[in-house]
């Protein structure tokens, strides 16, 4: 019963931080600007004009594209590349450009001189027509292209989309009807459509919330320092499991509080369009997804805002939960659908796509346990030190042994 | 059980430097002071009672508990740091509130002691008032509140009346000694009078070490022959400070009375007098005998 009085404490001491109203903000700003609102899902109609796209997953499609795509690109001299998730336009020297040249020369059927020329004429006219004979080498396998073009990400320094992680990125292709109709059918009958915006909303909230949380975990810790009130914390009775564990669960209740508030509203927009195409929404489909995909990297976050500040009573917690977000995030680069691996924001950006998200579910289901159990770890971590620093066993010394210094 | 502290030869350092030198000391039922000079090791041995900081060799028992069970201890004791302060967006009752519930003591206890505590330490009429808007006085009062707030046998006391007005000093002092009762309360200080005003049983540290312990009657004792006044011009004043161990000056228009130590090996003292020493001279003259005042 202490336990949560003390609990709640906590709460509302965060509840009163301006770092709390500064993190509302912009989580809500977020929120809004990102999720946008949940659009009518309707059984698509035959004859329509589009149905919208998707990426091919035909490999003479994919080699065509990519071509198409470089040979643009070649002729301008200007290549987009993300090397560690970051925007970089690519200019190539001569010889570099030769060189690309040269490995193009064994993926097509024209030589070397025919294809520099048709490059020219199609970057000086913009006229696609310039490169429509270009015609890859009817031997070429698709694992031979794919290598090919390996090669020409590395001259590119890395992170083009040449890669063969990325190249499928280039093919992409209208929806047929039957193909709309079948993610018709799976946001209904599969996701219940709630299921699928609940999914997107947890992208978004992941992205958000892998750094936001660290402010509110690092301002707690700092506080008892800068309010004078160590010491005293310091010598009372209650346990320092007890102080550290109330005082993370208030940050990760006050961080989820408004994720589920801000949860409702898609909520209830989809039972909306559930009804409208005569089935029931999952009404916990999003408190699901929250327990189950984005607390794991609020945990995270928390954990490590309290073992890193803990340990060095600085915010090199924020600056290294920065890096780590940012490489986390920019990570997945172009594959923003079903990346997972082992990082932080596993990546969702799409409404429907049911089978790509049972295609990685079990990879998601090992990241997020992954993170829960680091984060325990973290998390006990910051207890030993706590209680090691109440015992005068870490910094403590120092500052002390500082303050004899000036004084003496 | 056992009311009193006990320190066995316990030293403390920090790194190569040493902050305690195997002090031994046994600290009773009432008012205890603990003077010396800042740096003199005090808050160091302080934080070894409250469990802040572990001993480097020798043992600290608390009521017989030995200070590594740091749990029990911290049950028994009360601890004002020097600086104690709080959220600066809690009131008086807040920060209580929360410091009692730190300290184990449940919602009707908290309910019926906190307005009690607040009017014994003449806060009652600030309830609602935030920590930050207190001044430096107020503070230190709903400091000794939430130190004794859990009833503890032992209520340690970091030099709490720095900085404080005279009159707010004064207040404290007495505080101090209605609250003192039948628990062990430490006062370290560096400032005499704190002392004089409230301690009978004093130990006086220096650079690590205890270099007296006793009464206050017993460190006047020491000093008595050693003190002496001379009435001399304003600028012979300077002279007398190159000679000797000045305590005191009180300068009356073109005359100063001046307040000095003499050692049994010093020479004639001419037209001086002796007087009786107070507690300031006193330890003055017990800092002199062993190294010099800095």
């Amino acid at each position: 019963m202490m336990w949560i009085t003390l609990f709640l404490k906590e709460c509302k001491e965060i509840g009163r931080s301006i770092t709390y109203y500064i993190f509302l903000a912009c989580l809500s700003v977020f929120f809004v600007s990102q999720m946008g609102s949940v659009d009518a899902v309707s059984e698509p109609l035959p004859g329509a004009e589009s149905y919208g796209w998707k990426y091919s997953e035909e490999e003479d499609v994919i080699m065509y594209s990519a071509l198409d795509n470089l040979l643009f690109e070649l002729g301008r001299n200007s290549f987009v590349t993300y090397p560690i998730g970051f925007y970089k336009q690519v200019i190539l020297s001569e010889n570099e450009q030769e060189e690309i040249y040269e490995l193009l020369e064994d993926v097509v059927e024209q030589s070397k001189d025919d294809l520099t020329e048709a490059v020219k004429k199609y970057a000086g006219s913009m006229d696609h027509s310039a490169v429509e004979s270009i015609n890859i080498r009817p031997d070429m396998t698709y694992e031979e292209f794919c290598d090919v073009f390996n090669r020409i990400d590395k001259i590119l320094g890395g992170g083009s989309k040449y890669s063969d992680e990325r190249i499928y990125s280039h093919a992409i292709v209208s929806k047929t009807y039957e193909e709309a109709m079948d993610d018709y059918r799976s946001i209904i009958e599969n996701d219940h459509v709630s299921g699928a915006y609940a999914r997107l909303f947890a992208d978004y909230m992941g992205i958000i919330l892998a750094i936001l949380p660290v402010f509110l975990a690092v301002t707690r810790v700092l506080k008892d320092r800068r309010a004078k009130a160590e010491q005293v914390i310091y010598s009372k009775g209650r346990s320092s499991a007890v102080i550290i564990l109330t005082r993370y669960t208030a940050i990760i209740a006050m961080t989820l509080l408004p994720v589920i508030i801000l949860s409702i509203n898609p909520l209830l927009q989809t039972i909306y369009v559930a009804a409208n195409n005569g089935i029931t929404a999952d009404y916990f489909a999003f408190i699901k997804i929250i327990f189950g995909w984005v607390l794991p990297t609020i945990l995270f976050s928390v954990s490590m805002g309290f073992l890193l500040t803990e340990l060095t009573n600085g915010l090199l917690a924020i600056l290294l939960q920065a890096i780590f977000w940012i490489v986390s995030v920019f990570a997945a680069n172009t594959i923003i659908v079903g990346y997972v691996g082992w990082n932080l924001v596993p990546r969702f950006n799409t409404v429907g796509s049911y089978e790509v998200f049972i295609s990685i579910f079990n990879d998601l289901v090992k990241n997020r346990i992954f993170y829960t159990i680091i984060s325990i770890l973290m998390l006990f971590g910051s207890i030993i030190l706590y209680d090691m620093k109440r015992r005068g066993r870490m910094h403590l010394d120092r500052a002390l042994s500082k303050d004899i210094k000036s004084k003496s | 059980m056992d009311m009193k502290i006990e320190l066995k030869d316990v030293s403390k350092f920090y790194g190569r430097k040493q902050a305690l030198d195997h002090v031994n000391l046994e600290i009773h039922k009432g008012m205890f002071g603990l003077l010396g000079r800042n740096g003199a090791g005090k808050t160091t041995l302080m934080k070894i009672i409250t469990t802040l900081l572990g001993p480097s060799s020798g043992e600290c028992t608390v009521c017989g508990v030995n200070v590594r069970e740091a749990v029990k201890v911290r049950q028994m004791i009360g601890y004002l740091p020097q600086d104690f302060s709080m959220y600066g967006n809690m009131t008086a009752y807040e920060a209580l509130d929360y410091l009692g519930l730190l300290s184990g003591i449940h919602k009707q206890g908290r309910k019926e002691i906190i307005p009690d505590l607040l009017e014994k330490v003449n806060l009652k009429s600030n309830l609602r008032t935030k920590v930050k808007a207190m001044s430096g006085g107020m503070r230190r009062r709903l400091g000794i509140a939430q130190a004794i707030m859990h009833n503890p046998k032992v209520i340690i006391v970091d030099e709490p009346t720095a900085g404080l007005d005279p009159e707010e000093r004064m207040r404290f002092r007495n505080l101090l000694t209605e609250i003192a009762g039948e628990r062990i309360v430490i006062l370290s200080t560096h400032i005499v009078g704190d002392i004089e005003a409230t301690c009978e049983q004093i130990a006086v540290m220096d650079q690590g070490r205890i270099i007296f312990k006793g009464t206050v009657s017993q460190l006047l004792e020491d000093a008595i022959g050693h003190i002496y006044e001379i009435k001399v011009s304003r600028i012979e004043v300077e002279e007398l400070k190159k000679q000797y161990e000045v305590t005191n000056v009180f300068m009356q228009s073109s005359e100063a009375m001046v307040r000095f130590i003499i050692k049994d090996n010093d020479g004639g003292v001419g037209a001086a007098k002796m007087v009786q020493p107070n507690v300031e001279d006193a330890y003055m003259y017990l800092m002199h005998k062993n190294g010099g005042v800095k």
